[in-house]
């Protein structure tokens, strides 16, 4: 529940003890007035006419004995027994006007029902009374005082009657004066029922605001203790942010050149890369020139392959040569075989053998000589072959060898044709990649310039909050004062009277270190206190010159009692 | 060359075959390794051509065994197992092809010498011809040496005890005897 709405459910409460008091009175004296007016109007003329009607009827048996009287005493005269006449007549008539008037009143349903009752009894003793007086005036005595009980029955009747209407009014005035005397009681009673409770509302109201108050200031101190510090670390943080957005200016600035280089170097990058497109398509051309050679030079090699096969035939046509010569040679050895035998038969034959002999010798000779051509051929055709077989295993294996390589060759052509197009390709890449790079740079080097201009606002920024900082640190000293105040306020003591009540919130301590503030010197006690004092004033002192001017202010003010400030 | 020398052949030798005119003496000339040696020419019964050889076994090294020469059944001795002449190249050297058998007659039977080729027939001149080894251990296996105009020394074997023929008679001997 809210200050406020205690506030007003207070004031409600006494605004309505103040209307039902208003009420009750206004009620008592409209009771009052109306007992007043009903006693004028009605009780009173009521009181005067049955009066009247008790006379009227007490002055009937007056006529009536009198006419007696008259009956009897021989010296009345004519006049007065007219006089009686007269008496009787107006008396009779009194008595019913005044009847009359009565339940003219409608004083009350009962007293009306009574005056009612009384008609008959009020006919009949006017009728009797009228029945005495005639007789007694008409000088018939005896039937006079015959007719006399009746009369008085109709007498004592009337009477009894009579006499409860009068009670019944007596007690209607009765009535009235009670009511007129409840009124002043009944006021009393609410006055000492409502300041009763009002007080005790009040109280509880009061405590309980003060209590929220007072923790709502121990709040509110708090929250000016944390917004100093953070004002500070504001101000520090202004700083700070000041010093680096100077970094980052410098920084920017760097980046900036930096940036002009790496511009450089990515332009120079575009044109090694457009150099480098025409190159590989140039590399490409060449591969495929390679190319189609190295499939020129593998047809080439695989017929040198076919000549070797042709040459490895010609060895082995050279080594059938071989085994005719061989086949040479044993001719050779089987004619010399001959010759020698046809020189031992010579030899046997002795002297007829000599022409024999002779040709035996030829023919060794010969055989001899086609020995030494067929070795020579042998040895030829032997080198031959071994030349041959030579030359073509050599070339064998250099063949296949080349075949082999050439076939590789080929492959890592067509791998090197391969990569040319990949490279082709990734050059292509990098040539566009590098245009995007380009514009990547310059879009950088807008966004720098975008980075430098927005740290130069960063710093004046900067600038601002620390401003603001500061000012954040004065009104903090200002929130200060206020919250005294509103201790105060809330304690509704001074910061004396608070002092010495052992300061048990926050509240009170705060107004008590404004008290101690002031009263620093005034002995064991009161430095107590002013560690307490100094405690919750650490963190303002530590704001700087403006809270400790703040400060100032503070202790400048507490020189007055501020609830007399207030 | 032959042409000129053969008028002048003479028969002359040990073994009774002399020359009839001028002192000329044929011989033939075989190869054994690198060296050559002479034979006379008159103790040839014929040559051959090295054929197929028929083992015989417990016999001394230098017997190669037999062969067939047309029906007859021929010794064929090693000359150079029986000269204990190794002259640096193997007996089944490139010369084996040329390898020949040099039939001779002793005591009515055929033997077979296995040389390793025959070089020559020549006539030999008496002056040529060197009696004075006399004083070797084994000079009855040589009978004297050729000199030849190429100034090289031919040996002359002495085929009968070079192929150690006694020793394969009295073997033979000695069998039929048991």
């Amino acid at each position: 529940m809210s200050i406020k709405t205690r506030l007003a459910a207070i004031c409600l409460f006494f605004v309505a003890v103040i209307l039902c008091l208003a009420f009750v009175g206004v009620r008592g004296s409209q009771s009052l007035a109306h007992s007043v007016d009903e006693i004028s109007t009605h009780q009173l003329p009521a009181v005067r006419n049955m009066t009247l009607v008790d006379m009227m009827h007490d002055g009937l048996r007056a006529v009536v004995y009198r006419a007696l009287y008259v009956a009897n005493s021989p010296s009345a005269t004519k006049e007065d027994r007219s006089e009686v006449a007269e008496e009787l007549k107006e008396f009779t008539t009194n008595i019913t006007t005044y009847t009359e008037n009565l339940r003219a009143l409608k004083l009350n349903p009962e007293i009306d029902k009574l005056l009612k009752e009384v008609g008959p009894a009020l006919e009949k003793y006017k009728e009797a009374s009228t029945t005495v007086v005639g007789l007694a005036l008409s000088d018939r005595k005896s039937d006079a005082y015959a007719q006399l009980p009746e009369f008085n029955a109709a007498f004592s009747d009337l009477e009894v009657r009579l006499g409860g209407i009068g009670e019944r009014i007596e007690a209607d005035a009765g009535l009235l004066r009670d009511a007129g005397k409840n009124t002043p009681g009944l006021v009393l009673m609410i006055s000492f029922i409502s300041i009763f409770v009002g007080v005790i509302l009040s109280l509880y109201l009061i405590i309980s605001t003060s209590r929220r108050l007072e923790s709502a200031y121990a709040g509110i101190a708090s929250v000016a203790e944390d917004i100093a510090e953070s004002s500070q670390g504001l101000s520090a943080a202004s700083q700070q942010l000041a010093s680096s957005s100077q970094e980052q200016s410098s920084s920017v600035v760097e980046t900036s050149s930096s940036l002009e280089e790496i511009s450089g170097m990515v332009g120079a990058a575009l044109k090694g890369a457009e150099r480098s497109v025409d190159l590989s398509q140039r590399v490409s051309d060449l591969v495929k020139s390679g190319t189609d050679s190295m499939s020129n030079l593998q047809s080439a090699v695989l017929q040198i392959a076919e000549a070797n096969h042709r040459v490895e035939k010609l060895a082995k046509l050279i080594e059938e040569i071989g085994e005719k010569t061989d086949l040479i040679d044993e001719i050779v050895f089987q004619t010399r075989l001959l010759s020698f035998n046809a020189s031992v038969e010579a030899e046997r034959a002795g002297e007829h053998g000599r022409g024999f002999a002779v040709v035996a010798q030829e023919v060794g000779n010969l055989a001899q000589m086609s020995g030494k051509s067929a070795n020579a051929i042998g040895d030829i055709v032997k080198n031959s072959i071994k030349e041959a077989n030579e030359v073509v295993n050599l070339n064998r294996d250099k063949v296949e060898l080349g075949v082999e390589l050439c076939k590789k060759s080929f492959e890592q052509f067509l791998n090197i044709e391969k990569a040319s197009k990949e490279i082709s390709e990734n050059s292509d890449q990098i040539l566009r990649s590098s245009e995007e790079q380009n514009g990547g740079v310059q879009q950088i080097n807008q966004a720098i310039q975008l980075i430098s201009k927005s740290s130069q606002e960063n710093s004046s920024l900067a600038e601002e909050v620390r401003t603001s900082a500061t000012d954040i640190n004065g009104q903090g000293g200002r929130l200060n004062e206020v919250l005294l105040t509103l201790a105060q306020l809330a304690n509704g003591r001074s910061g004396k009277r608070a002092k010495e009540s052992d300061g048990k919130d926050v509240s009170a301590k705060a107004s008590s270190s404004a008290g101690g503030a002031k009263r620093g010197e005034r002995g064991q006690s009161a430095k107590s206190e002013n560690k307490k004092v100094a405690q919750l004033h650490r963190p303002k002192r530590v704001n700087g010159k403006v809270s400790a001017e703040a400060n100032g202010a503070l202790a400048l003010k507490d020189q007055e009692d501020p609830w007399e400030a207030l | 060359m032959a042409q000129d020398e053969v008028p002048d052949r003479e028969m002359d030798s040990n073994n009774g075959l002399r020359s009839r005119k001028s002192g000329l003496k044929k011989f033939m000339f075989l190869r054994l390794g690198q060296s050559q040696f002479a034979i006379p020419l008159s103790s040839v019964r014929e040559v051959l051509g090295l054929s197929q050889i028929s083992r015989i076994p417990n016999m001394p090294d230098y017997f190669e065994g037999i062969i067939n020469l047309r029906g007859k059944v021929v010794s064929a001795i090693s000359l150079r197992k029986s000269l204990h002449f190794i002259d640096g190249i193997k007996a089944s050297g490139p010369s084996a092809r040329h390898q020949t058998i040099i039939i001779v007659e002793f005591d009515t039977r055929l033997y077979g010498a296995i040389v390793d080729d025959i070089v020559d027939v020549q006539g030999v001149h008496e002056s040529q011809l060197d009696r004075s080894i006399d004083n070797l251990k084994h000079k009855d296996v040589f009978e004297g040496v050729i000199r030849r105009s190429d100034e090289s020394l031919s040996p002359v074997l002495c085929l009968q005890k070079a192929m150690k023929l006694n020793e394969l008679i009295t073997s033979r001997k000695a069998a039929d005897a048991a």
